[in-house]
């Protein structure tokens, strides 16, 4: 016994001890990190300060940019999202948008709001997707094209895209990505510099909750009220504009974010383009463009460009959150296993012997060490072994070095390009730097380890969530549509946390309660319908100043979604009820329209099936809700069509 | 359970303070100067936007309302800090508006002492100050001496392409031969997209520079230059019958693909010259390895556009083995061999129904364009 206490406290008191110089290790890597951020960073300042004496739109020079948009059950945003591309300011710009078998009107809204017509005739050469059912073109705009085909996932849909594209570079972009109108000038400058070495260039993500959108561009930025949101914020900040700023110093950047990067279209088609068994693509795509280009012996850089921003929504519920980053976990954790012979590997140059170890061991490693700390501390206590003296002090410094990291990464903003217009935001994610080390990145210890265990099993799916919108979906429709999150992981986390950040998927509508659900988003110039049969439960789940909307009264900001049964309860077969909609009943599918369905307005006017309201009202269905777009998170689907969005 | 004591891991108590000491220090000096910073730039904002605006307006009525704007008097009513205001707002307005406005609005300059601050930032400024003081003197059409431009601005692309671009835009009589100097002088290594675009836009009215400079350098050059130079010459409208042009003939065979690739693209204005044409071996493009290079070769082909060349092409395209490069060759010959889906080759079916929709869309889109344009 004596022995066995012995052995369990030489254990634990060696693991102690490789956890501190874990520790010290980490953060000096992070620290270095950091520090050379601000100097890219100042560079970069310096950079976009300066604008050449020549007008963009009148050179010839400027490459052309493909946005490949890949859209799956897209239908209530996607009109939205291309109008908004095709108004960003670049000279030689296309848009590809690739519907990837939608299941709902996603190709005949693009057709009905673009013009679009049929190329008659088969693609000429093999693209590596999945079938294409037709490619179609504009006839209004020269630059846009849309491809049809079967449904194949996100990096089946970007390999059409990519491959059916004339242009010298592409811009991976998802659909519900608000881009800044000046970003793809901004994003492309380091092809701009250094035309022959340029290979992939990212920009910043940024949060939009809360944020004012109009005419598809963030035009008021402010910090999103809810806690989890706002710390997300910051994490994105710290990651952003200091690890990836510092990586990019260190010409190692590995992660460029999948809701907005550029990449030469032709080294993408050289790799083979996206790989479709990954379930983080855009990690995977640039880590196998540094292994070829280093294999090819081609001089290149991969840069950060602190200032192109996109907009995303995050998740503002832990159970959606905690599922990206489980799956970004995974994602990171296998796309090290699968390049796991660039480790330590000179050939592959500073990516290979420095960045991608470190990166590794600080984002894969770290949130597993620290989640074993948690459990050592208490057995330590419990055996005597631990000195509280020394446990305060130890934590009292990783949490004031991971306060300081963060802080570093909230000052770069406010010194660069400060966003934020209100001081008072900025005291607020003073505030989450601290708050973050109290239980939020416990959680994250957490996560890591589910998502170590998800692999492991090898689970594959991406999970879903709901996404509210930037507002104002096609025909006003209620914007809510089914997402599951973006991207990515980060260098510059404090230490212990995945550091898992770049755009994602926010839950909008409260889905666990049962009864009418308020939809918060804007629904413009759409009449109004009174909430019918069954009366309104709206206990609990309206939102703030929608609160306690009654019968019959109007309203142009949202809609009800009714469910019979509590969403945590739920399963596809009983996702049965009414479904406010805003958009005209003729863009619901005939086959979704059930023969004893009832569709009513608020004059209470009954319709058969196979008549048609013109401007929305309630739709009865007994199909699952995820077949009209409107998703439950916890609605299952097939993992192909999981898999699909970031 | 005897507990037993971890004397090893204890650090000493001064260890832990100083460790706390400047953990904390760094902690107080960050939340300070962002605080301290947030707060500055939200009140100086505030000032700027408001400041900007009535900078604005009193220019503009000064520039449009007035024959003589009377900018020194003016300038010399501002404070210091409105003057620094009113150097982004003029920028602005000298990058937007042109002819006689442009030129009336640049005499505010020498007020502001603009002119005279970059020639001294010019001779002795870091590299920002002597960027930021080549576009000043490009936007106030300035230029300074030859000397200067050559002592103080070549030392990177950027610099070379922005002196360069003062005698494009103050459309100076040397501003071919000088520009092309300032550029090429010394085989600096490959420009921005905006050097690319200098090089063009001094060599646009008088290319001849251009080419007796790569007549003599281009053996010295990186691939990188030699690609860019190319690309420069493909856009160039003004022919020269009298160019030595062997240069693009020896690049052709090149051992780098983008050289390649360019080469043939920037024949595609001199198909009429048949000294040219003897020298391009139009039966070796077939043996090329490279599809890229081959797809270019057929879009040469394409815009020579005479019988000999679609003949060429033609054949060439029968006998693509890339599907890519077919479609390029079909689409280069769509526009002069008006074959019905019938009478091409069975090879070439595919690329060619793919080749003729697309010319269909793009017709269709160029006059949707012409409807939309006189509106």
């Amino acid at each position: 016994m004596i022995d066995l206490q012995a052995l369990t406290v030489s254990l634990l008191v060696g693991t102690g001890f490789v956890i501190i110089s874990y520790y010290i290790i980490i953060n000096i890597y992070y620290l270095i990190v950091h520090v050379l951020a601000l100097f890219e960073l100042r560079d970069s300042t310096n950079e976009s300060e300066w604008k050449p004496p020549f007008y963009p739109f009148g050179s010839p020079f400027y490459p052309g940019i493909a946005m490949v948009v890949p859209a799956y059950n897209e239908e209530a945003s996607i009109v939205e999202s291309v109008r908004s591309m095709l108004t960003l300011n670049y000279p030689d710009q296309e848009i590809v948008v690739v519907n990837d078998g939608s299941t709902d009107r996603t190709l005949e809204q693009l057709q009905k709001a673009f013009k679009l017509e049929a190329v008659a005739a088969p693609v000429p050469y093999d693209v590596p997707a999945k079938p294409i059912r037709g490619v179609y073109r504009s006839t209004r705009y020269e630059d846009l094209l849309v491809i049809d085909k079967e449904n194949g996932g996100k990096s089946d849909a970007l390999n059409a895209g990519v491959w059916l594209t004339e242009q010298k570079l592409f811009c991976a972009v998802d659909a519900d990505t608000v881009i800044d109108r000046n970003a793809l000038l901004q994003i492309v400058r380091p092809f701009l510099e250094d035309p022959e070495k340029a290979v992939a260039s990212g920009g910043t993500i940024r949060v939009a909750n809360d944020c004012t959108i109009s005419d598809g561009e963030v035009t008021e930025v402010t910090l999103p009220k809810t806690g989890l949101a706002g710390l997300q914020v910051m994490e994105y900040l710290r990651a952003f504009y200091s690890g990836r700023l510092g990586l990019s110093r260190l010409k190692g950047l590995v992660l460029i974010s999948g809701a907005f990067g550029i990449f030469r279209t032709d080294y993408v088609r050289a790799i083979g383009g996206y790989r479709h068994d990954t379930i983080t693509e855009d990690l995977d795509l640039v880590v196998r463009l540094h292994k070829y280009l280093c294999d090819e012996e081609i001089e290149y850089t991969v840069d950060f460009i602190a200032e192109p921003v996109a907009w995303t929504e995050v998740p503002e519920s832990f159970r959606v959150l905690g599922r990206q980053r489980r799956r970004w976990y995974r994602g990171m954790v296998e796309t090290a296993v699968t390049n796991r012979e660039m480790l330590f590997n000179r050939k592959y140059g500073r990516v290979g012997t420095v960045i991608l170890p470190f990166f590794i061991a600080a984002e894969a490693f770290g949130p597993l060490i620290e989640g074993l700390g948690y459990i050592l501390l208490p057995l330590a206590w419990y055996l005597g072994i631990l000195s509280i003296e020394f446990f305060l002090a130890f934590f009292l410094l990783t949490t004031g070095f991971g306060v300081f990291l963060s802080w570093f990464g909230i000052a770069s903003e406010v010194l660069s390009f400060n966003r934020y217009d209100d001081p008072r935001d900025i005291l607020r994610l003073l505030w989450y730097g601290i708050l973050e080390n109290f239980g939020y990145r416990q959680w994250k210890t957490v996560v890591a380890w589910q998502g170590l265990l998800e692999y492991l099993r090898g689970e594959n799916s991406w999970g879903v969530m709901e996404r509210k919108g930037f507002g104002g979906g096609v025909d006003g429709g209620p914007d809510v549509d089914v997402d599951v999150d973006t991207d990515t992981n980060s260098a510059g986390s404090a230490p212990g946390e995945a550091g898992a950040l770049a755009s994602g998927a926010a839950t909008a509508a409260r889905v666990d309660t049962s009864g009418f659900i308020w939809v918060q988003n804007p629904i413009e110039r759409e009449p109004a319908f009174g909430v019918i049969d069954g009366g309104v439960d709206g206990e609990g789940v309206g939102e703030g100043e929608n609160e306690g909307e009654e019968d019959g009264e109007s309203t142009d900001d949202g809609g009800f979604i009714w469910t019979s049964l509590p969403v945590t309860e739920r399963t596809p077969a009983d996702d049965t009820g009414f479904i406010w909609v805003s958009v005209p009943i003729a863009a619901v599918d005939e086959e979704d329209i059930q023969s004893d369905q009832v569709v009513r307005d608020d004059s209470n006017l009954e319709m058969t099936g196979d008549e048609r309201l013109d401007d929305g009202g309630f739709i009865w269905t007994s199909l699952p809700i995820t077949d009209t777009g409107l998703l439950s998170e916890e609605a299952p689907r097939e993992a192909h069509e999981d898999r699909f969005r970031d | 359970m005897s507990s037993v004591p971890l004397q090893v891991v204890e650090f000493p108590p001064v260890a832990l303070l100083v460790g706390a000491v400047i953990i904390g220090s760094a902690l107080i000096a960050v939340a300070s100067l962002t605080i301290g910073v947030s707060l500055w730039e939200a009140w100086r904002r505030r000032r700027q936007e408001a400041l900007r605006t009535e900078l604005a307006g009193e220019l503009l009525e000064r520039l449009f309302g007035r024959d003589d704007p009377e900018w020194e008097q003016w300038v010399g009513s501002l404070s210091a800090r409105q003057r620094r205001e009113l150097e982004p707002v003029l920028d602005s307005y000298l990058r937007s508006l042109d002819g006689s406005d442009r030129i009336k609005l640049a005499g505010i300059g020498p007020a502001l002492g603009i002119n005279n601050r970059s020639r001294r930032h010019l001779q002795a400024g870091s590299y920002w100050h002597r960027l930021h003081a080549l576009t000043w003197l490009t936007l106030l059409r300035d230029p300074p001496d030859r000397d200067l431009l050559r002592t103080h601005s070549t030392h990177t692309p950027s610099e070379r392409a922005t002196a360069a671009r003062i005698l494009y835009a103050s459309e100076t009589p040397d501003c071919s031969t000088t520009g092309t100097d300032l550029l090429l002088a010394d085989n600096p290594s490959a420009f921005s997209v905006f050097g690319v675009d200098t090089l063009y836009r001094v060599s646009e009215g008088n290319p001849s520079p251009l080419f007796e400079r790569a007549a003599a350098d281009y053996d010295e050059w990186s691939p990188a230059l030699e690609q860019q130079v190319l690309l420069v010459t493909r856009h160039l409208n003004t022919v020269v019958g009298s160019a030595d042009l062997s240069w693009i003939v020896q690049s052709l065979s090149s051992p780098t693909e983008r050289v390649r690739v360019a080469a043939y693209r920037a024949l595609d204005a001199y198909g009429w010259n048949s000294d040219i044409r003897t020298q391009v071996n139009v039966r070796a493009i077939s043996e090329d390895p490279s599809p890229a290079v081959r797809a270019s070769a057929y879009r040469m082909l394409g815009a020579w556009g005479d019988r000999a060349a679609i003949s060429e092409l033609r054949l060439a395209a029968a006998v693509e083995s890339d599907p890519r490069a077919r479609v390029v060759a079909v689409e280069a010959l769509y526009p002069h061999d008006h074959h019905t889906l019938a009478d091409v080759q069975p090879e070439l079916a595919a690329a060619w129904t793919w080749a003729a929709e697309h010319a269909r869309f793009d017709a269709l889109a160029r006059d949707i364009s012409s409807r939309r344009s006189p509106q």
